[in-house]
C-alpha cells in the first residue's frame, strides 16, 4: 500500500521539480519598457486606422506632418513650417534630410502619395487599401494635393477648411512605396517615426524597436512591448507584478486597489470622450421633444457616475467631450426631477407611462452594462418601461446603424475637433438618430469655414447651445480614461485624446 | 481492416462537411457586419459597400461557400478581413500555442489523476480518498476563469514566483496548463478510481493475489492496463472540452492561441477566420478520436472493426 503511495508521491515530486525548473528558466527581461493595453489596433497602417488604439499606435511608428502634444496643440514634426496663402489653401514645408526607417527619403511625393489615397476612393480601391473612414473624413474637402518641389507640399480645398491641421496630426506619413505595396505594408508598417515595427502577434503584443536615425528626440527605449490584455484582472495584476510598467483602460474597481501600492501612480483625466443615449428623433415616442426631456430628467446622472464610476466621471454639460476643442463651459447638466418627467410624459401623451426598447454593448465602454442596468432603473421610476436588450459590439454596431431600436446607450470620443462628431451626428444624410435641423447644418459648414478661432468658437458655443437645448441625445456622463504606471516612469500620463503615447516618456 | 479505415475516413469527411455548412452558415447568420466593424460607425453606407465587395461578401451565398469549401480543399482558407492575412498563416502562427497548452494540461491531468485515483481506489473509504475525491468535485465544478485569476493573483502578485500572462517562458506555460488541467484532471481522477475499484473485484486480480504476485505488480500491471482502456477513450473525448476550456483559459492568460484568434475573429465577424479556427478544429478532434479508435484495438484485443 505504501509503494503506491510512494509512487504518487514520486510522480509529484517530479513534477513539481520540474515547474520549478520551468519558472528558474524564464528568460531575464530583454524589453526596456513594456506596456499593456486592452485591445487589438485594428491596424497600423495610419492610413487605415479608425480608432484611437489603432492611430495612437501607429503614431510611434510614422510621424505626421504635424503633431499635437498632450493639450492638443499643434507642434511641427515632418513639416517644419506652414502657412495658409489664401482660405483655399495650405503649404507646407518639409523638414529636409529626413528619411524613412526603410531609407526612402521623405519628399513631398511620399506625403502626395499618402493623402490621394485619402482624399481618392477609386485609387484606394485600386491600390487595394482600406482607408479610415474616420482618418478620411479630415480631408473630404480636399481638392487636390500639389507637390511643386520635393520639400514643398500644397493642398487646396474645395472650401475654407479650418481643422485641417488637426486633421493632418492623425495620419502618419507612409513612404511613396507604399502606395504599391498593398497589404504587404499593413503586415509591415514603415514610417519615419522614432520607433521602427518589429513584430504583431495579434491577441499578444506589438515590438517596437527604437529607429536609430530618427531625426528628432532620440528615443528613449531601444525597444517597447505593447502588450495585449483584455482581461482586466490580468492586465492590473501584470503592473503589480512589474511585468509591464504602465497599464492603459484601468477598471475602477481596481483603482483603490493600486493606489495603496506606493511604487504606482493612478492618473485619470476628462477626454474628448462622451456618453450618452441615442433617440429617434424622427419617430414615435421620442419625434415628441417632451418625452425626450422626460428622459433627460429622469436620468440620474449623479448617481452613475459617484456609484459606477467612484466620482472620476462627470454628468455631461454639453454635447461632446470636454477634451473637444471650442467645447462650451457654459451648459449644465438637466436636473434630475422625477417628478417633471412624469409631468412632461403626461403632457405628451402618455399619463400611464411608456414603453420601449434600448440596446446597449456590453464590453465595449467602461462599465457599459451596468450603466444601462441603471438608466432602466432610473427611467423605470419616472414611468418608463425599458426591454433592455444587451448584445456585444458586433451585434449593437449593426442595430445601431440599422436603427433598430427606438434608444441604445453608446459613446463618442477620439475627434479633438468638434465638427467630425457633430457633422456625423447632427446631419440629415448620416444621422443614426434621424436629427435634421438645417440651421444646425448651416452652422456646421460655417464652423467648418470660419476663418479664425474666434469665429469658430462663437459658431460651435452657438451649435452646442442648439443641439442641448433640443435634447436629440440622453445626455449621460464624460468618461474618464484612466492609466496606471510605474513611478519610475515619468513624462508619461494619460491623453485627452486617449492616445497611447510612450513618444515623450523615459524611465528615472 | 483495411474497410474499416476507409469507413472511418468516409465518415470523418462527412462530418467535416457538415461542420463547414454549420459554421459558414452560422458566421453570416448572427447580426453584424464585417466591413462595417473595420470602418467604424461613420464610415459611410457607400464605403462600407466597398469594403464589402473587396472581402467578396456581396457575393451570393453560394459561391462564397464554393470559395470557400474549394479554397479549403486546396488548403486555402482565405484572407482574414482584420489581419489581412492568410488565415493559414494566423492558424500555423496560433496552433501550436494551443497544441503545446492542451498538451501540457493533458500531462499534468494524467501525470496526477491517474496516481491519485489508483491510491483512492487501493485504500478506499480511507482519509485520503474521501479528501481526493471531494478535491475532485471541487475541481471539476470550479470555472477555469476564476481559478485562473486566483492562481494569478497568489502565483504572480502575491508571490512573485510566476509570470502572469503571455506565452514564451516556460515559466509563462505552468499557470495556464494547470488551469485548463483542472478538469480533466478531476474527471480522470474519478474515472480511475471507479475503473480500478470494478477491475480490483475481477477474478483474475484474486488469482494473481492467490499466485502470491506482489500488491504493486496486481496493481499496475493487472488492473491498471484494464482500467486504462476506459481512461483513454475518456480523454479523446475531453479533446473538445480542452478546446472549449482553452478559449477561457487563453483568454485569462493572454495565451495567443486559437482560442484567443477565434474569440477575436468573432467579436470582428472575421468569417475566413472563424471559419478555418472552427474547421481545424473539428478536423482535430475528428483526427484524435480517430486515433483513439484504432489504441482501441491494440489495447484490446477483443475490439475489431469489421
Amino acid at each position: 500500500m505504501s509503494r503506491s503511495l510512494r509512487v504518487g508521491s514520486r510522480a509529484v515530486t517530479l513534477l513539481v521539480s520540474l515547474l520549478l525548473w520551468m519558472a528558474v528558466s524564464a528568460p531575464a527581461q530583454t524589453a526596456d519598457l513594456a506596456i499593456a493595453v486592452a485591445t487589438d489596433p485594428l491596424t497600423l497602417d495610419p492610413r487605415g486606422a479608425s480608432n484611437v488604439i489603432s492611430w495612437s499606435l501607429a503614431y510611434h511608428i510614422a510621424d505626421p506632418l504635424v503633431g499635437k502634444d498632450k493639450d492638443l496643440k499643434i507642434v511641427p514634426l515632418l513639416a517644419e513650417s506652414w502657412d495658409r496663402p489664401d482660405p483655399l489653401t495650405w503649404r507646407f514645408k518639409l523638414r529636409r534630410g529626413v528619411k524613412f526607417q526603410n531609407g526612402e527619403d521623405v519628399t513631398a511625393a511620399a506625403v502626395k502619395a499618402t493623402l490621394d489615397v485619402m482624399i481618392d476612393p477609386e485609387l484606394a480601391k485600386a491600390k487595394k487599401i482600406q482607408v479610415s473612414a474616420f482618418i478620411r473624413g479630415n480631408f473630404r474637402t480636399v481638392e487636390r494635393v500639389e507637390a511643386p518641389d520635393s520639400y514643398t507640399v500644397i493642398i487646396k480645398t474645395k472650401a475654407p477648411y479650418r481643422p485641417m491641421l488637426l486633421g493632418l496630426s492623425q495620419l502618419g506619413i507612409a513612404p511613396a512605396s507604399a502606395l504599391d505595396a498593398g497589404e504587404a505594408y499593413v503586415a509591415h508598417p514603415v514610417g519615419a517615426g522614432p520607433y521602427k515595427f518589429v513584430e504583431y502577434v495579434p491577441g499578444s503584443r506589438l515590438v517596437l524597436e527604437a529607429n536609430p536615425t530618427y531625426w528628432g528626440a532620440k528615443p528613449a527605449f531601444k525597444r517597447v512591448t505593447v502588450r495585449i490584455i483584455p482581461e482586466n484582472a490580468t492586465r492590473v495584476a501584470a503592473l503589480q507584478t512589474g511585468e509591464v510598467l504602465a497599464i492603459y483602460n484601468v477598471p475602477p474597481d481596481a483603482i483603490d486597489r493600486l493606489k495603496g501600492n506606493k511604487d504606482l501612480v493612478v492618473q485619470d483625466t476628462l477626454t474628448t470622450r462622451y456618453n450618452y443615449l441615442y433617440l429617434q428623433n424622427d419617430r414615435p415616442p421620442f419625434n415628441d421633444k417632451r418625452v425626450r426631456l422626460a428622459i433627460n430628467y429622469a436620468l440620474d446622472k449623479d448617481q452613475i457616475t459617484r456609484v459606477i464610476f467612484k466620482g472620476l466621471a462627470k454628468p455631461a454639460t454639453a454635447p461632446m467631450g470636454p477634451a473637444t476643442a471650442f467645447f462650451d463651459k457654459s451648459l449644465s447638466p438637466y436636473p434630475f426631477d422625477v417628478a417633471k418627467a412624469k409631468a412632461l410624459l403626461a403632457e405628451a401623451g402618455y399619463p400611464n407611462g411608456l414603453k420601449f426598447v434600448m440596446g446597449t454593448p456590453f464590453g465595449r465602454f467602461i462599465n457599459d452594462r451596468q450603466v444601462a442596468e441603471a438608466v432602466v432603473g432610473q427611467l423605470a421610476k419616472a414611468g418608463f418601461t425599458v426591454d433592455l436588450r444587451v448584445e456585444e459590439w458586433g451585434t449593437s454596431l449593426a442595430n445601431l446603424m440599422a436603427r433598430k431600436y427606438d434608444a441604445m446607450f453608446g459613446a463618442y470620443g477620439g475627434s479633438p475637433d468638434p465638427d467630425y462628431m457633430l457633422s456625423w451626428l447632427f446631419t440629415a444624410k448620416s444621422s443614426v438618430v434621424g436629427f435634421n435641423k438645417p440651421e444646425v447644418e448651416t452652422l456646421l459648414s460655417e464652423g467648418l469655414q470660419a476663418p479664425d478661432d474666434t469665429t469658430a468658437r462663437r459658431v460651435y458655443e452657438r451649435i452646442q447651445k442648439i443641439v442641448w437645448a433640443d435634447v436629440p441625445l440622453g445626455f449621460l456622463y464624460f468618461q474618464p480614461d484612466i492609466v496606471a504606471f510605474s513611478k519610475r516612469l515619468k513624462g508619461f500620463g494619460p491623453r485627452v485624446d486617449e492616445y497611447v503615447d510612450v513618444r515623450g516618456a523615459r524611465i528615472e | 481492416m483495411r474497410n474499416a479505415y476507409l469507413r472511418q475516413i468516409m465518415q470523418a469527411s462527412i462530418v467535416l462537411l457538415n461542420v463547414s455548412i454549420v459554421v459558414f452558415v452560422l458566421v453570416r447568420v448572427v447580426p453584424g457586419d464585417p466591413a462595417r466593424l473595420m470602418l467604424g460607425m461613420e464610415a459611410t453606407d457607400e464605403a462600407v459597400r466597398a469594403a464589402r465587395t473587396q472581402f467578396g461578401f456581396d457575393r451570393p451565398f453560394y459561391v462564397q461557400y464554393a470559395q470557400f469549401i474549394g479554397g479549403a480543399l486546396r488548403g486555402d482558407l482565405g484572407q482574414s478581413v482584420r489581419f489581412r492575412r492568410p488565415v493559414g498563416d494566423l492558424l500555423r502562427e496560433t496552433f501550436p500555442a494551443t497544441v503545446e497548452l492542451a498538451l501540457a494540461a493533458t500531462l499534468i491531468a494524467l501525470a496526477l489523476a491517474v496516481p491519485a485515483g489508483i491510491y483512492a481506489a487501493v485504500h478506499r473509504g480511507g482519509l485520503l480518498d474521501r479528501a481526493l475525491m471531494a478535491g475532485t468535485l471541487i475541481g471539476q465544478a470550479m470555472p477555469i476563469f476564476w481559478l485562473g485569476i486566483m492562481l494569478i493573483t497568489l502565483f504572480s502578485v502575491r508571490l512573485g514566483w510566476l509570470p502572469t500572462s503571455g506565452r514564451g517562458s516556460l515559466a509563462q506555460l505552468v499557470m495556464p496548463s494547470v488551469t485548463l488541467s483542472t478538469y480533466v484532471m478531476a474527471l480522470l481522477a474519478r474515472l480511475t478510481r471507479s475503473n480500478m475499484l470494478d477491475v480490483l473485484r475481477e477474478h483474475y486480480v484474486r488469482t494473481a493475489r492467490a499466485k502470491g504476485l506482489r500488491e504493486i505488480v496486481i496493481v499496475h500491471k493487472h488492473a491498471l492496463m484494464s482500467a486504462a482502456l476506459p481512461i483513454i477513450t475518456v480523454l479523446g473525448l475531453q479533446v473538445g472540452a480542452l478546446l472549449s476550456g482553452a478559449v477561457v483559459t487563453e483568454t485569462v492568460f493572454n495565451w495567443p492561441g486559437i482560442g484567443t484568434l477565434a474569440l477575436r475573429a468573432i467579436q470582428q465577424r472575421d468569417y475566413p477566420v472563424v471559419q478555418g479556427v472552427v474547421l481545424v478544429s473539428a478536423a482535430l478532434f475528428v483526427l484524435i478520436n480517430g486515433t483513439v479508435d484504432v489504441a482501441y484495438r491494440y489495447l484490446d484485443p477483443r475490439i475489431r472493426l469489421t
